[in-house]
This record gives structure tokens, C-alpha cells and sequence, in this order.
């Protein structure tokens, strides 16, 4: 199996030094209605997500970022 | 089923050892799985009760639950050898009664039911490595009491235990296991509180409520949970205090 798509999601969970796993317990905790599965389908860009869902996954990441230090570096599907 | 096909003792002995390899955790693995069952009924609307079983020792035993009549149900599907739990937890797929008036299958386990009052039932499979360990069982005593919605919630909060029992068998002495799953299960429940409050005052849907939350948390760098905790104080204190109450939305 060749390897996964370099996609914005994965460099970002890459660059918040987060597993999957620990990607999908955030989205979880932050009331993420997806499975583990299409969660990293969609970060590999594989599944496409719902605005709803995809926003909830990008705050995930930044709320890492943010506890790292920076800001809000994951565009969300709906600008405010 | 209980009573199966031998060829089916391997894979039942194989899942305890999956299941039972794991001697310094089972305490902490008993502990959340008491913390599920006590979520999914406060979290998944018309659940009157909930247990968890797992194959241990051999044979399906109830390892959590949240009061003495679904020990009970779970104790008559094992006793009868039928049930919505029993399948599950063999053949790894959710299974659901709406209405046991109206069940055809499992006959020996219906009428045991009824008379305990129970009426609806759903159960969703534990599944660890690709194969069934157990289930999580919904109890409810009026029929057609789970939405869509609910049915939903119920498979997720399956799959994420599911998660943890996998892990357990890997990292079986660590106690953060049961700590996350806390975690993550009280902020989603502070968080749908605070989306309730929202769609209330401000007429929204949710998926609105939400992003009100967000929205917040983006311009404030406050988290999400931290804002939606407010939320929630807040509506308690309204309820305590006569006048107007900040509302500090974004």
C-alpha cells in the first residue's frame, strides 16, 4: 500500500504532534459524532466531511496549537 | 447460541484471552466500564438502564450495569441462551427491538423481559481486534423510546469503549485509560448541555448552538469545553438569580 496523501489535516496533526488516536480522543471530547475510522479518512482526505464535522476536527488541532503556544493555524469550513 | 457449534468454543477461548490478558487491569477496566454504563443511560435518551457483558472465563458475564432489573435481563439471556445481547456480543453486530410486544425472535428471553417491564432493548457489539468481546445493552421500559439520534450515540459510545478494551489488552496497568475515557465523555456531556442552553435562548439548531461555542473559543483562545462550562454556570445561576444575567456571547 503506497503511503497516505500529504494532505493539510495530516501535516497539521503531524506539526501538533498528535497520533491518530489522540487526534480522535479530542474530536471525540469536543463532541465529534464520527468514527476513529472516517475521522482518518478525512484527514487523509479520503471521506469528505460535513462543514459541521470538519470545523469540529480543525478545532481539535487548534486547540493543540494552542496549548503549544500558537494560534489558530487550521482554516475551518466556515470562516465566522 | 449460547450452546453453539463447538468450532465456536476456539473463538470464544480466543476472545478471552484477548479479554482476560489483562490481570492488573481489569479493576480499571471494570471501573470505566461502570463510567459507560452510567453515561449512556444519562447520555442516550430513553435509556431506563445499561450494562456492559463480556466474555470472560469462558462464557458472557455482566460486568457492569446500572441497577439490579437489567442484571436481571442480562441474567435471563445468558440463563435462556437468547437475546439481543447474546447476538451481539457473538455475532458483532448491533442489535434492536423497538417493541418486544412485537419480537419474534429470541421467544424463551421475550416473556422474561416483559415481566421485568422492559419493553425496548438495544444492544451494540464490543468489538477488539475484528472480533466480538461483548456489548453494551440499552434497556428501556417504554417501546420505540430510542431516536435515530439515540441509536447513534449508543454505537459511538460501543465503539469508543471498544477503544479502550483494545487498548487495555496492550497497556493493560495504566489507569490513564480510564481517566481519558472520564474525560472526554463529561466534556461532550457539558458541551450538549451548553448547545441545549443555546438553541433555548437564542432559538438555534444546534449545529448553530455549536458554533456559537466555537466561535468563541476561536476569537478568545478559551477552549471550547472552558466556554461551554461557562454556559452551563450560567443557566444554573439564571434559575438562582432574579435579573439579567451576562450572557458574554461572542
Amino acid at each position: 500500500m503506497s503511503a497516505p496523501a500529504d494532505t493539510v489535516l495530516d501535516r497539521a496533526r503531524q506539526n501538533a504532534g498528535l497520533s491518530h488516536g489522540e487526534l480522535y480522543l479530542r474530536y471525540f471530547e469536543l463532541g465529534g459524532m464520527s468514527s476513529a475510522f472516517q475521522v482518518e479518512a478525512i484527514v487523509y482526505e479520503l471521506a469528505e466531511a460535513s462543514p459541521h464535522d470538519y470545523d469540529v476536527l480543525a478545532h481539535a488541532l487548534n486547540e493543540r496549537f494552542v496549548e503549544l503556544g500558537g494560534d489558530h493555524p487550521v482554516p475551518y469550513a466556515s470562516e465566522p | 447460541m449460547a450452546d453453539g457449534p463447538r468450532t465456536g468454543a476456539d473463538a470464544v477461548l480466543m476472545h478471552l484471552r484477548q479479554t482476560a490478558a489483562v490481570p492488573s487491569g481489569h479493576e480499571v477496566v471494570d471501573g470505566a466500564l461502570r463510567l459507560v454504563v452510567a453515561l449512556a443511560r444519562a447520555t442516550v435518551g430513553g435509556a431506563d438502564g445499561a450494562s456492559v457483558s463480556l466474555h470472560r472465563h469462558g462464557r458472557l458475564l455482566t460486568v457492569a450495569a446500572t441497577d439490579r432489573t437489567v442484571y436481571e435481563m442480562d441474567a435471563g439471556q445468558y440463563l435462556t441462551g437468547q437475546g439481543p445481547c447474546l447476538s451481539a456480543s457473538t455475532e458483532g453486530r448491533w442489535f434492536y427491538s423497538a417493541s418486544l410486544e412485537d419480537e419474534v425472535r429470541w421467544p424463551a428471553f421475550v416473556p422474561r423481559a416483559r415481566g421485568l417491564g422492559i419493553n425496548a432493548v438495544l444492544s451494540n457489539p464490543l468489538v477488539t481486534q475484528d472480533q466480538p468481546v461483548g456489548a453494551l445493552n440499552l434497556y428501556s421500559r417504554s417501546p420505540q423510546a430510542f431516536t435515530d439520534a439515540d441509536r447513534r450515540l449508543a454505537a459511538l459510545i460501543a465503539a469508543e469503549s471498544s477503544t479502550v478494551l483494545s487498548e487495555a489488552g496492550i497497556t493493560a496497568s495504566d489507569d490513564r485509560l480510564a481517566l481519558r475515557l472520564t474525560h472526554a465523555l463529561q466534556a461532550r456531556q457539558v458541551i450538549a448541555q451548553a448547545q441545549g442552553v443555546i438553541m433555548e435562548r437564542h432559538g438555534i439548531d444546534p449545529d448553530a448552538a455549536y458554533h456559537h461555542l466555537l466561535d468563541f473559543s476561536r476569537s478568545s483562545h478559551l477552549t471550547l469545553l472552558r466556554r461551554a462550562g461557562d454556559v452551563v454556570a450560567s443557566s444554573q445561576h439564571r434559575r438562582t438569580v432574579v435579573g439579567p444575567v451576562p450572557d458574554g456571547a461572542a
